[in-house]
């Protein structure tokens, strides 16, 4: 038991890293389940974690409101950001949801309520292990039930074609929606308990490189269930921390794993769970 | 099986102009199905057939003209509001969902359709009328041979129970064996009472079939009356039948 607190104490920073960044895998998951390549998910993230953060701080309300209502603020972005765009597809919604995130940004470097290119220091740490392992697995459990569902079929049947979709009398654009917001409420709320489990957060945290950890997470461990970005993400944190002992040549090597998953299991690391159960 | 008696008119379009980036594809075409009876459309390749089914289940918009269907206008609806009034489309090259299992393909056919029981009872009925889909049930609908992905296509149009169904080039691509099993199923469709608007490139089976028929050339009807009168006129036969 000792040795199970020390070993929290040592490394409970990165293992509340994992936990936010499978949320965050998981809100990128979502739209892809959709058939949306949505890549502004830095964007929410950094709407919920000031809206929060503040509202924190200089109003005084009590954490769970204030991350909830940053949460609502991300989704209704969503549905924002996701009305303008339902008419593009692959790559150019993904430069359009790009370009969303980085306008977020700039607006976050440019206010003075954000603090600027500074950020905000002096958060307090309100986001706890248990706190965000339960988030998680709240997530995953809904995320998953969402799969079983009706929509969860609609997503499937969009995602594969969208005009055969629509001709067998499915909504393209209501559940496309629905997957904007649901993916922004996500990704915003990982947000907000990566802010609260930091002690200050500036524009650099929403940069463009966040979105790409989140797809590579979803994509390396497997797209084609919920397990899969909740894997790759395991992966994806706990890589680079493993490989420090080869000091320069860490990000190389963590580079060419990445690229062999990739190469060697195009359905993801989750799809090994999946012929396991199987066989 | 449906409430309005046969022989009335079930869909009828007017003046329907529609197309693809600035020109028109279809200058002002009128189409009438009446209820219960099989009309076909044929004609050449590019002469505006399939425009012609794709305006009317909604999947490209109608610049001008009407689309009346059970007495009520459906162009400007969207796609899947027009599957929900009753009309749904069997599309060229089928468009089945080809990572989704034969089931789970024909279970997405029922979409619009509410009560799990009736459903379940259809998907039965469908493999009955079509056994191969049975054996292939589990299988994913892209491994399916040309001739089984077509009977899938139609079995999954049929599962919304549509009061018409648009069926655009059934034939398409299919071995002559294979033809005349989906025509022979055409056939024993109408003879339950299904209304079908036929587009074919096949004109002669297409014909054989249908109680009405309506010849393309250019995004007109340059041609149309009962389907064997049409069969029997000079220019259609040196045309299409030679």
């Amino acid at each position: 038991m000792h040795a199970l607190t020390a070993f929290y104490s040592a490394h409970s920073a990165l293992i509340n890293q994992i936990g936010v960044n499978a949320l965050l895998a998981l809100s990128i998951w979502v739209t892809l389940a959709c058939g949306q390549l949505s890549l502004g998910n830095m964007g929410f993230m950094a709407i919920t974690a000031y809206a929060s953060v503040l509202l924190v701080l200089r109003a005084h309300w009590p954490f769970f409101p204030a991350v909830l209502a940053g949460t609502g603020l991300a989704a209704i972005a969503g549905l924002l950001l996701g009305w303008p765009v339902l008419r593009l597809r692959g790559v150019f919604l993904a430069i359009a949801t790009i370009g969303f995130g980085e306008i977020v940004r700039i607006f976050a470097v440019n206010l003075s309520v954000t603090g600027g290119a500074e950020g905000i220091a002096g958060i307090p740490q309100l986001a706890s292990t248990p706190i965000i392992y339960s988030s998680l697995a709240l997530a995953v459990f809904l995320l998953w039930r969402l799969t079983r569902s009706r929509a969860g079929r609609a997503f499937a049947a969009i995602a594969q074609d969208e005009v055969a979709a629509a001709g067998l009398g499915i909504d393209p654009a209501a559940y496309k929606l629905a997957a904007f917001a649901i993916g922004a409420a996500i990704a915003g709320y990982a947000g907000a308990l990566s802010a609260f489990s930091s002690f200050f957060i500036s524009p650099t945290d929403y940069s463009f490189g966040r979105v790409v950890d989140m797809l590579a997470s979803a994509v390396v461990g497997g797209i084609g269930s919920v397990g899969g970005p909740v894997l790759g993400s395991i992966l994806l944190t706990l890589l680079p921390e493993t490989l420090r002992f080869l000091q320069n040549y860490r990000d190389v090597i963590n580079g060419l794993i990445l690229l062999f998953v990739i190469v060697f299991l195009p359905q993801g690391l989750w799809s090994l769970v999946d012929r396991r159960r199987a066989s | 099986m449906n409430a309005i008696p046969a022989g009335v008119t079930l869909l009828d379009v007017r003046g329907l102009h529609a197309g693809y980036g600035r020109s028109d594809v279809l200058h002002g075409i009128d189409v009438r199905i009446e209820q219960g009876r099989i009309a076909s459309i044929i004609g050449a390749n590019g002469a505006g057939k399939t425009t012609t089914l794709l305006a009317i289940s909604g999947l490209l918009p109608v610049r001008a003209g009407s689309i009346e269907f059970s007495g009520a206008r459906i162009d400007g609806r969207t796609a899947h509001a027009i599957v929900s009034s009753g009309v749904t489309q069997v599309p060229e090259g089928r468009l089945i969902l080809s990572q989704m299992s034969v089931r789970e393909n024909l279970e997405l056919g029922a979409w619009t359709r509410h009560g799990r029981a009736a459903v379940d009872d259809d998907i039965e009925a469908m493999f009955a009328r079509f056994p191969i889909l049975r054996e292939r049930a589990a299988l994913a609908a892209g491994s399916l041979s040309g001739g089984e992905q077509q009977m899938l296509a139609i079995a999954r149009g049929l599962m919304a129970r549509p009061k018409l169904l648009l069926l655009d080039e059934p034939s398409l691509g299919l071995a002559p064996k294979l033809v005349a099993q989906i025509f022979g199923i055409i056939e024993s469709l109408r003879e339950e009472g299904q209304s079908i608007l036929l587009v074919e490139q096949n004109a002669r089976q297409a014909l054989a079939i249908s109680d009405y028929a309506y010849v393309m050339e250019r995004g007109s009807v340059v041609r149309e009356g009962p389907a064997g009168e049409v069969a029997r006129d000079p220019a259609v036969i040196s045309a299409y039948l030679g």
